[in-house]
């Protein structure tokens, strides 16, 4: 990776961009010694476009800004964006015709020292589209770089794994949380108006940070991600608490893809699985079915 | 024990284990209004006995179910879920069975890799016609629950 060649290609880029006017603004990322790691920042003229950087630390995904937009822009995007931008495209919350993307090539960013969380499972350094191209050496070639791929399978650790390793492993993570919505905040799959547990006008959804009420936090959001998590990382990213759920959500994206051969955020074209169905769709989860669900 | 307690409380089906006090889960269960609430209808009508275990909640449409009412029961410590609709293919609003099936296939995978044993969560087909099929189904469900004992989460009201 050449961090210094790509930044100062991006900056090129964004520069003509708004120049020519092609684009009102440019999304991307600016070091912000306050936050103490890049942090968004929407580049409006071509002074602007210097402050834009790429390095190590520029994990934040950017695609659930887009949808707040006004105007044409140009995002800067690596694969996990634009997973996340394809799968907001397919339900309908982005017009493609909107906005440009920069797509960036990314071997996995580090946080604190560390591979940054979601960055291990990453399939590919090449985002899935792009308009504008900025390859791994800073040209407008990708290098695709090799990916590591360390990230577990989760079907395969629950199937080997009992009901009660299970419960522990979720009640453990679950204790840590302080229900602060952090995840839900930076999750490009959470971009409802008024969450459920928001909803002040639902008595029966008590919100006090119990263990009741963090199990149904978690569970709904996960179920609300079910085939829509592009697995970005980016919940577990912000987290202060270091709650690790993402083996949920991805855990359920393998049984989708298993079971209805959809996978989130490769095809903008797609309607998203849960909201379409098939006559002949497998009697899973059904008594007397074939329970291939239970684990 | 008069005919009417006999019916709210009934007797152990085998008298050996001698306890009539024997737990009974707490089940909550989704019907829907068009198939299988008539068909625990018939099922009352038929004469036709089934554990007192289910708390019934009659709701529109099995498509109706929301994921979050059945993962809100658990947390709140219901010993199992139960939500019964129309067989595929004879739903009332045509298509809501459809969206529910694979809606419940997901939810019982997510419930199973949290750690909640996936035999707390039954889904079934009953038609209105189908009240011996009701009675079964409940028996069933109640023993799968009944082996499992009660919810590691205990009720939020302390029962």
């Amino acid at each position: 990776m050449d961090y210094e060649m790509q930044s100062r290609r991006l900056a090129e880029i964004a520069a003509k961009l708004l120049e020519d006017e092609t684009v009102e603004a440019v999304l991307g990322l600016r070091n912000n010694p306050e936050a103490g790691w890049p942090t968004p920042y929407c580049a409006r003229t071509p002074q602007d476009a210097e402050r834009l950087v790429w390095n190590e630390a520029c994990y934040t995904n950017l695609a659930f800004y887009l949808t707040e937009m006004r105007g044409k822009t140009a995002i800067v995007a690596k694969p996990c964006d634009v997973r996340s931008i394809i799968n907001l495209i397919s339900e309908n919350q982005l017009d493609r015709d909107n906005f440009i993307i920069i797509g960036i090539e990314c071997e996995g960013k580090r946080k604190d020292g560390k591979p940054a969380p979601g960055c291990d499972a990453c399939p590919s350094s090449i985002p899935g589209f792009w308009d504008i191209a900025i390859g791994a050496d800073g040209s407008d070639t990708w290098c695709d770089l090799p990916m590591a791929q360390t990230g577990e399978n989760v079907t395969q650790w629950a199937k080997k794994s009992t009901v009660e390793e299970r419960f522990d492993r979720f009640l453990k993570e679950i204790n840590q949380c302080i229900l602060c919505y952090a995840c839900r905040q930076a999750c490009q799959g959470c971009y409802c108006v008024s969450c459920f547990m928001d909803r002040k006008a639902t008595p029966w959804e008590q919100i006090d940070a119990d263990t009741g009420s963090k199990i149904a936090f978690h569970l709904t959001r996960a179920m609300h991600l079910a085939g829509r998590c592009t697995d970005c990382g980016a919940c577990e990213k912000v987290c202060s608490s270091g709650v690790n759920l993402k083996y949920i959500y991805k855990g359920l994206s393998e049984f989708v893809e298993e079971t209805y051969g959809f996978k989130a955020g490769v095809n903008p074209e797609a309607t998203p699985v849960m909201n379409r169905y098939e006559a002949d769709d497998p009697q899973v989860a059904f008594l007397g079915g074939d329970c291939i669900v239970g684990i | 024990m008069s005919e009417q307690a006999e019916f709210i409380n009934p007797a152990p089906s085998d008298p050996s284990t001698g306890a009539s006090e024997e737990w009974t889960p707490r089940i909550i269960a989704f019907l829907c209004n068009w198939c299988s609430y008539a068909g625990a209808d018939l099922a009352g009508t038929s004469r036709i006995q089934y554990p007192p275990s289910i708390r019934v909640i009659r709701v529109p449409c099995s498509g109706r179910v929301n994921p979050q009412y059945i993962i809100k029961a658990l947390a709140d410590g219901a010993d199992g879920v139960m939500v019964s609709g129309c067989h595929p293919g004879d739903c009332h609003y045509l298509e809501g069975n459809y969206y529910a099936r694979r809606r419940f296939a997901v939810l019982k995978r997510l419930l199973s890799l949290a750690g909640f044993h996936p035999d707390r969560v039954q889904f079934t087909w009953v038609s209105a016609s189908e009240g011996a099929k009701f009675a079964e189904v409940v028996s069933t469900v109640t023993e799968k629950i009944r082996v499992l004992g009660p919810s590691e989460l205990g009720g939020r009201d302390g029962a």
